[in-house]
């Protein structure tokens, strides 16, 4: 695999179309994912989508291996270019502070799972998109928190007390709901 | 609290893994045609020449000399007439007299030549200045958010 894909960015340095296909092949739909997850309007997803391939074939002689993957890489380009893409549309990005805090415990509510992961799911819509992006790279990509920090150009254990405090806030959305 | 024990945290709420889920396999997927889209964009910039920016920072240079001589020039050419120095009966009063006007009209010349020189440096420097403060603003924002 890891020679595969040593041959593949050799191609891609080479400018070769099929290299190229296959590029877009093989990390399509995980850059289209991150994407989306940051930027819901799906005809300017696609625009950056777009964007994110033809600026990884630009700067791909950049590219350093031993710091990165080619999918963790391209992801990279994807948030980087999604959030330039919110900035410029002038729409609130919010930041969290980098304070070590962390819950232990689950809300002590009385209501069921199935309500509770229901009203997560509500909460999530309520993130800032970056916020998202990144308790998403954790939960449902599982990556781990020096990926996520390459990509959102952090460092882990800065991460890692983001992903507390989206949770805790999470939370603190749900208590509030009816 | 150490980065394993946050993991071990994050990764007991499994309501917040399940909720992430559901989110994610809700979402819809990406068109049809994207990808054939994308390649046709591909093939189109490959054949387009490569960009003009580095004529850019030659043009900004040729801008501000222009600029330069044009301003030095200009002074020049708007310089105060040359006044014709008056007939004075005496010869030797004339002269010294001549002498002195034309040593205060030198005087003055260049000391005129040397200010509009000062202000086309100080233009010339602020054009370079800003032109360096904007490329620098640049090359930060592309470290930045260099892949």
């Amino acid at each position: 695999m890891k020679q595969e894909t040593d041959i593949l960015i050799e191609e891609l340095r080479r400018q070769n179309p099929a290299a190229c296909q296959q590029l877009i092949a093989n990390y399509g739909p995980a850059v289209y994912q991150m994407v989306r997850r940051i930027v819901s309007v799906p005809e300017d997803a696609e625009e950056i989508y777009q964007d994110v391939f033809i600026k990884a074939l630009q700067a791909i002689d950049r590219f350093d291996r031993r710091r990165a993957t080619l999918g963790t890489w391209l992801s990279r380009i994807a948030y980087i270019e999604s959030l330039n893409f919110m900035r410029n549309r002038k729409l609130a990005i919010v930041y969290m502070e980098d304070q070590d805090i962390c819950l232990d415990e689950m809300p002590d509510d009385d209501t069921s799972d199935g309500q509770t992961i229901q009203k997560l799911e509500q909460a999530l819509e309520m993130l800032p998109p970056n916020e998202l992006a990144i308790v998403t790279m954790f939960y449902y990509d599982k990556k781990s928190l020096a990926d996520i920090a390459y990509i959102t150009g952090s460092i882990p254990s800065t991460v890692g007390s983001q992903l507390c405090r989206i949770r805790q806030k999470l939370y603190r959305i749900i208590k509030n709901m009816p | 609290m150490k980065e394993n024990d946050i993991i071990r945290i994050l990764n007991s709420d499994t309501h917040l893994n399940e909720a992430i889920g559901r989110r994610e396999q809700n979402q819809p997927s990406m068109s049809a045609d994207l990808n054939d889209r994308l390649m046709q964009r591909i093939n189109h910039q490959a054949e387009r020449p490569k960009s003009h920016r580095i004529w850019l920072y030659p043009a900004i240079g040729a801008v501000a000399a222009c600029i330069v001589l044009l301003l030095t020039f200009h002074k020049q050419h708007t310089e105060l007439p040359i006044q014709q120095p008056r007939c004075i009966s005496r010869p030797n009063e004339m002269l010294v007299w001549q002498y002195e006007e034309e040593q205060t009209r030198l005087g003055a010349y260049f000391a005129h030549q040397q200010e509009i020189q000062e202000k086309g440096k100080r233009l010339a420097a602020y054009i370079q200045q800003q032109t360096d403060i904007d490329i620098e603003n640049k090359i930060k924002w592309k470290q930045k958010t260099s892949y």
